[in-house]
């Protein structure tokens, strides 16, 4: 009793106490005390004690018996089980008139403890022997259909056991008796009119469990639409049972092949008794199941609609009635967008020997489709509250754009089907008698969604129709003040530059149509909620008609566009698709002086903001406020945004031209000087200033080409002074690397670049990174840095690396401490860079011995790999011990490879003596040796010595074999392992990788 | 915007099951609403974590009583336990997670079975996810049994306030209430003695004792 008392202290502490920290320790310890034996004697007792328990106890208790019958009921004894089930009976008994959720509970112990008994012992026989009995009373019925309704719910959840399925076979073997059972019921309700109506909701959910857990297909097939329970279902549909009804059969419907057909045919009686009556009186319970109960038929069953037989046409025109039904959400006409998808797909689908069916099928349900497009398109509009509300920042509700993104794939479906000529003249044409009949603006607003929405099969397929309304539509909007543009307006607007956009192509070649539509989108640019549509239509407009826009009165229109940017405050991506739109047009004006003149306006704020933060000297600048000076930033990063956009779309819309003549050269010599003084500035300290800048920079080094190489050694000085000075900002570097892979093959800029390269490696920052872990300090410090030196080391003429043998030591050193990082990018960066100088040594190194060449650089190569090498071999295992091993094998082979390709090749020249075979070998050794024992089993270090070496000899002669074959035709096989060698040293080091998996990578210091 | 844990005897309060799939995010979701300092429990709670979400409203100052159960087996402590006096509730899966759909139907069934006519929002997470599996389109179970349906995203907070203006509509009655920024804004008082009687709760009885100390070593049969 005193446990009792504290399980009840508890309860309600859980449940009601205001104070967090008690039901902590009250759920703790209850979570403790179901764990307990004695929750099993606590938890009995409070159901069949005579003694009535709270309401919140008794829950609990039964709660609590079903978790442990399932946790724990292998525990108990037969006869302990069988008391259990007794009790479990009896309390069934008592509370079966009480609350229904409290009988759920208790049933669903019950069905645990039969569900976990030995499946030999015929658990279901006992349990309808025993159930007999208490048929006997009054009130046994109402906890037989409970316990019925809950186990097959408990079969099909395969949380608590393993053998679901034997139970479930077993279950359905007693489907007859079932069955049989619930028909008695149904009929003994008219028998006994003193049985609550709730009687019946109980019996379907009983038949809907069973039905669930498929017990139909226990009996002939040809028997289901016979059954007498099925009438029982039908008749349910008219009265307050009629939600449980539909779900029943709507589970029907999708278990059982015959029964679309059998349905079909009580398809009139559902439409003439039940939906007709609902759509008069608005009821929307009845309208929503009816319209989802007769799209799973249809849906179910797609070939016999296409039958076109009086009652599929009773269907669809049913179904048809549910969408043009205007309730207050879009849910009833959304679910029936299945149905119509699943029909339209399958008319579609008919084609070889049946397209003389197809052709049929199509005319009988034209009519039915073209309907639907009516009843869909007013369907999608807005509710006339939204339509009529000025709200700022209104967009549509949650429920229609969910009801739109369902009905795309439909609206294209249906477009196919009536043909996109068809198609669009009833969105436009055939709703508008004359032009004088006005439109109400959320039809409109419908109508310009579903024309985008199939926009894409139009232009594919369909004819280029008259875009008159379009424009009028365009031209109205912009000569409206922006003042006006809210609310509701503001959707219509963004949907109207949705079609624009889609339709930029057949639109924007007329020339009459340019101003309006300029006009129109610069309109709509200002507005938050339109910015986003009307950027990318200009741009979509720019690119496909770029001759019309030309004209000296629209270039004056998107000239003031580009102005207004500054106010606007668009999104980066927004401000990006305008600012191509007018570098595309810009960049094919033929007129030369023009077009610089223009390029210089548009760019010219942009510019003037950059000026005023340079120029103005440090003490005013440290006399603005902060607030001020962070406006200036961010106007000053947006600025260099453009830039780089202008830059990065001229040299794509560009044709050839001299040098001297391009317009990015007159770019040029205006923004470096400026840019130059940012970058010598102290304004650099800004990171994402930085950033921009960089950015700017490096697509402007893109675009350029060979313009921009007067600029090389004051720019590379500019980054790597930068650098100096704030080592935290690796875009300089990332810049540089740009600028690398542009410039570094001229030969009279090696030099320079290999100075940029020994400020860089100088730096605090990359020299402090003595150890992996500080590289994932800063990966993406080193993920630059080693990117740089790939650049480098792929482009540079050799005999100026041939002159920079500490350089390269020491970066090499760095990337083979680099490769064990845990950061993936900046790994594997590392070893590209490993395995980048390795095949040009090895390059050198062939033409050396071949005497292509001097060979100064073979033996700086040389040098630093036998300096580096031991460490390296170290680190490329640990590397394969790592948690991202297997992302590393490929590049650890590749290195392994090239390395043993070294050692071999020393082998036969005068390097002997600094680098040889054995040198390798001692590598090895080294490494696997040196490994922590719990790393390796026993002997595996042995073995993996022996096998490795004896790979790395045969990989390092094929990939010597390799490259004197390619060698005269400079064929790069890099990306694969040569020979078979090779890719036995290759498969190798996967599977050490693979058994060593789950091993920890501790950090190499 | 939630305040979390304002102490109020007066405040409208309504207990928010929380539930579906371990990973589903339910407690980032929860999370995402707490600002300032929130007293986390320093011991690690089994089964379920209790936070309160206080919003204000046009028509004053409600607050949710959030029920973050565990969605994974082993850490579920008392499971449908928690379930009972429940208001309202959020079931909780993952779009990029096929399974974490299929599986709404149990926890539904599992929340009606204790809860019978309570307002329930299905939420889909991680929609800005590329992998997402469960399409828009797919997701149709809400439909049949009458639920509101949001969906979710790191990217889009606006959404993540949906379902609590869902529920407190439903709980409250009023189509028309809206959350409302500034405490201060005109509000007319929420009757709480009517939305008390949405719920009966039966059999509660006052507890004498503010503080309970359970020790776990007196377990044992009387």
């Amino acid at each position: 009793m005193e446990l009792q008392r504290k399980v009840a202290e508890a309860i309600h502490v859980l449940n009601h106490d205001p104070e967090s920290s008690n039901r902590v320790a009250a759920n703790q310890w209850l979570v403790q005390f179901q764990l307990t034996p004695a929750a099993w004697d606590v938890s009995t007792s409070l159901l069949t004690s005579p003694i009535v328990s709270l309401f919140d106890l008794q829950f609990f208790a039964a709660q609590i018996l079903r978790r442990k019958i399932q946790n724990e009921a292998s525990n108990l004894q037969s006869t302990a089980k069988d008391a259990l089930l007794n009790a479990l009976l009896l309390a069934a008994k008592r509370y079966s008139s009480g609350v229904p959720q409290l009988l759920t509970q208790i049933c669903l112990a019950l069905s645990a403890l039969l569900l976990h008994s030995d499946p030999y012992s015929k658990p279901f026989d006992k349990l309808m022997f025993a159930l007999q009995n208490l048929q006997a009373h009054d009130d046994g019925n109402v906890v037989l259909l409970e316990l019925l309704t809950v186990l097959p719910e408990e079969i099909s959840d395969t949380r608590h056991f393993s053998h679901h399925s034997d139970l479930r076979q077993e279950l359905l073997s007693h489907t007859s008796m079932v069955l049989d059972f619930l028909l008695q019921q149904s009929e003994n309700q008219f028998v006994s009119p003193l049985y609550p109506h709730d009687n019946n909701r109980k019996i379907l959910r009983c038949l809907l469990s069973w039905v669930r857990a498929g017990c139909f297909s226990e009996i002939p097939q040809g028997a289901v639409p016979s059954h007498p329970l099925l009438n029982y279902v039908f008749n349910a549909l008219q009265g307050t049972t009629f939600d449980l009804a539909i779900e029943v059969l709507v589970e029907l419907v999708t278990r059982h092949e015959d029964l679309p057909q059998v349905l079909l045919y009580k398809v009139q009686f559902l439409r003439d008794t039940l939906l007709k009556p609902a759509l008069i009186n608005a009821d929307l319970k009845i309208i929503s199941g009816l319209a989802c109960l007769m799209s799973e038929i249809g849906q179910a069953a797609p070939c016999l609609i296409v039958e076109a037989s009086s009652e599929a046409l009773i269907l669809t025109d049913a179904i048809l009635s549910c969408v043009t039904f205007p309730s207050e959400d879009w849910e009833i006409a959304d679910s029936t967008v299945q149905f119509w998808s699943t029909f339209a797909t399958y008319i579609l689908s008919l084609g070889g020997n049946r397209q003389n069916d197809r052709t049929r099928v199509k005319d009988t349900f034209l009519p039915v489709f073209s309907a639907l497009v009516d009843a869909l398109v007013l369907r999608a509009q807005v509710d006339e509250f939204t339509s009529s509300d000025e709200s700022p920042g209104l967009d549509l509700p949650d429920g229609l754009l969910h009801f739109r993104n369902n009905l795309l794939e439909l609206l294209v479906d249906i477009c196919q089907l009536l043909h996109p000529t068809t198609f669009v003249s009833k969105l436009f044409f055939g709703g508008v008698p004359s032009s004088s009949v006005s439109m109400p603006l959320r039809e409109i607003e419908a109508k310009l969604f579903a024309l985008t929405a199939v926009s894409e099969i139009i232009l594919q397929e369909g004819e280029a129709f008259d875009f008159a309304l379009i424009m009028q539509l365009v031209s109205a909007f912009s000569v409206r003040p922006s003042s006006e543009l809210k609310g509701f307006i503001s959707v219509v607007y963004r949907s109207l530059a949705d079609v624009v956009g889609s339709y930029s192509r057949w639109i924007s070649v007329f020339p009459s149509n340019a101003r309006p539509l300029l006009l129109f989108l610069a309109g709509g640019i200002s507005e938050p909620i339109c910015s986003h549509a009307c950027a990318s239509a200009l741009r979509k407009i720019c690119e496909d008609a770029p001759a019309v826009i030309q004209e000296t009165s629209n270039l004056d229109i998107l000239m003031w566009i580009g102005e207004c940017l500054e106010q606007w405050d668009l999104t980066l991506e927004d401000e990006e698709e305008v600012i191509t739109a007018i570098t595309v047009i810009l960049g094919s004006v033929a007129n030369k002086e023009l077009q610089n003149k223009l390029l210089t306006q548009l760019l010219s704020s942009s510019y003037g903001v950059l000026s005023k933060l340079v120029d103005e000297d440090a003490e005013s600048s440290g006399r603005q406020s902060p607030a001020t000076y962070t406006r200036m930033l961010s106007s000053v990063t947006r600025g260099l945004y453009r830039i780089g956009t202008v830059f990065s779309h001229l040299a794509t819309s560009l044709p050839s031209v001299p040098v001297a003549d391009g317009p990015i050269l007159s770019l040029l010599t205006v923004f470096w000087p400026i840019l130059e003084k940012l970058f010598r500035s102290e304004h650099m300290e800004s990171g994402s200033l930085a950033a921009a800048a960089c950015r700017a920079l490096s697509v402007a080094v893109q675009s350029s080409g060979e313009h921009f190489m007067l600029l090389l050694p004051s720019v590379l000085d500019c980054l790597s002074r930068n650098f100096l000075s704030f080592q935290s900002q690796e875009c300089y570097i990332r810049t540089a690397c740009v600028i690398a892979e542009e410039f570094c093959h001229k030969e009279e800029y090696g030099s320079l670049f290999i100075t940029t390269f020994e400020r860089f490696t100088q730096a605090s920052s990359l020299m402090g990174i003595n150890s992996s872990y500080i590289c994932d300090q800063e990966p993406d410090l080193v993920e630059a840095y080693v990117n740089f030196a790939s650049a480098l080391i792929r482009s540079c003429h050799k005999e100026l690396l041939g002159t920079s043998g500490t350089l390269l030591e020491i970066s090499f050193h760095k990337a083979a401490i680099c490769c064990t990082a845990m950061h993936r990018g900046a790994a594997l960066a590392a070893m590209s860079y490993l395995s980048g100088f390795l095949e040009v040594s090895l390059s050198s190194m062939i033409e050396t011995v071949n005497s292509i060449s001097d060979g100064s650089f073979s033996v700086v190569s040389v040098q630093v790999v036998s300096h580096c090498g031991e460490g390296l071999l170290s680190n490329l295992v640990y590397a394969l011990l790592g948690v991202a091993a297997m992302s590393r094998v490929h590049k650890c082979s590749t290195i392994l490879q090239q390395l043993a390709a070294i050692c071999s090749l020393c082998e036969r020249t005068s390097w002997k003596g600094m680098l040889c075979w054995k040198s390798l070998q001692g590598w090895l050794n080294s490494a696997v040796w040196a490994l922590p024992s719990e790393y390796l089993k026993q002997g595996e270090a042995e073995s993996i010595v022996r096998e490795w070496s004896e790979a790395l000899g045969g990989a390092g002669i094929d990939y010597l074999e390799n490259k004197s074959c390619n060698f005269g035709s400079n064929n790069s096989s890099g990306g694969h392992m040569q020979g078979k060698h090779g890719r036995t040293l290759k498969r190798l080091v996967r599977d050490f990788a693979d058994s060593h998996r789950n091993d920890p990578n501790p950090n190499i210091i | 915007m939630a305040l979390p844990n304002q102490q109020n005897v007066d405040l409208p309060t309504f207990k928010l099951l929380i539930v579906g799939d371990g990973g589903t995010g339910k407690t980032t979701f929860l999370k995402r609403h707490l600002t300032g300092e929130f007293e986390h429990n320093t011991e690690p709670t089994l089964g379920v974590d209790i936070y309160p979400l206080d919003f204000f409203t046009n028509r004053g100052k409600i607050r949710f009583e959030c029920w973050d159960t565990a969605g994974q087996e082993k850490y579920s402590g008392l499971k449908d336990a928690y379930y009972i006096h429940g208001q309202c509730a959020i079931i909780m899966f993952d779009v990029t997670a096929r399974h974490t759909y299929m599986n709404i139907d149990r926890w539904y069934r599992d929340l009606r079975r204790v809860c019978k006519n309570i307002p329930i929002v299905l939420c889909g997470n991680k929609v800005d996810v590329p992998s997402r599996q469960i399409k828009p389109k797919h997701v149709s179970y809400h439909r049949k049994k009458c639920l509101q349906y949001y969906e979710m995203s790191a990217k889009n907070n606006c959404n993540f306030e949906k379902p609590f203006l869902y529920l407190a509509r439903r709980i409250a009655g009023d189509a028309k209430l809206s959350f409302v920024e500034s405490p201060e804004a005109q509000i007319d008082n929420l009757d709480v003695e009517s939305l008390q009687l949405l719920t009966v709760e039966a059999g509660t009885q006052p507890l004498l004792m503010t503080r309970i100390s359970f020790e776990f070593n007196t377990l044992s049969i009387e």
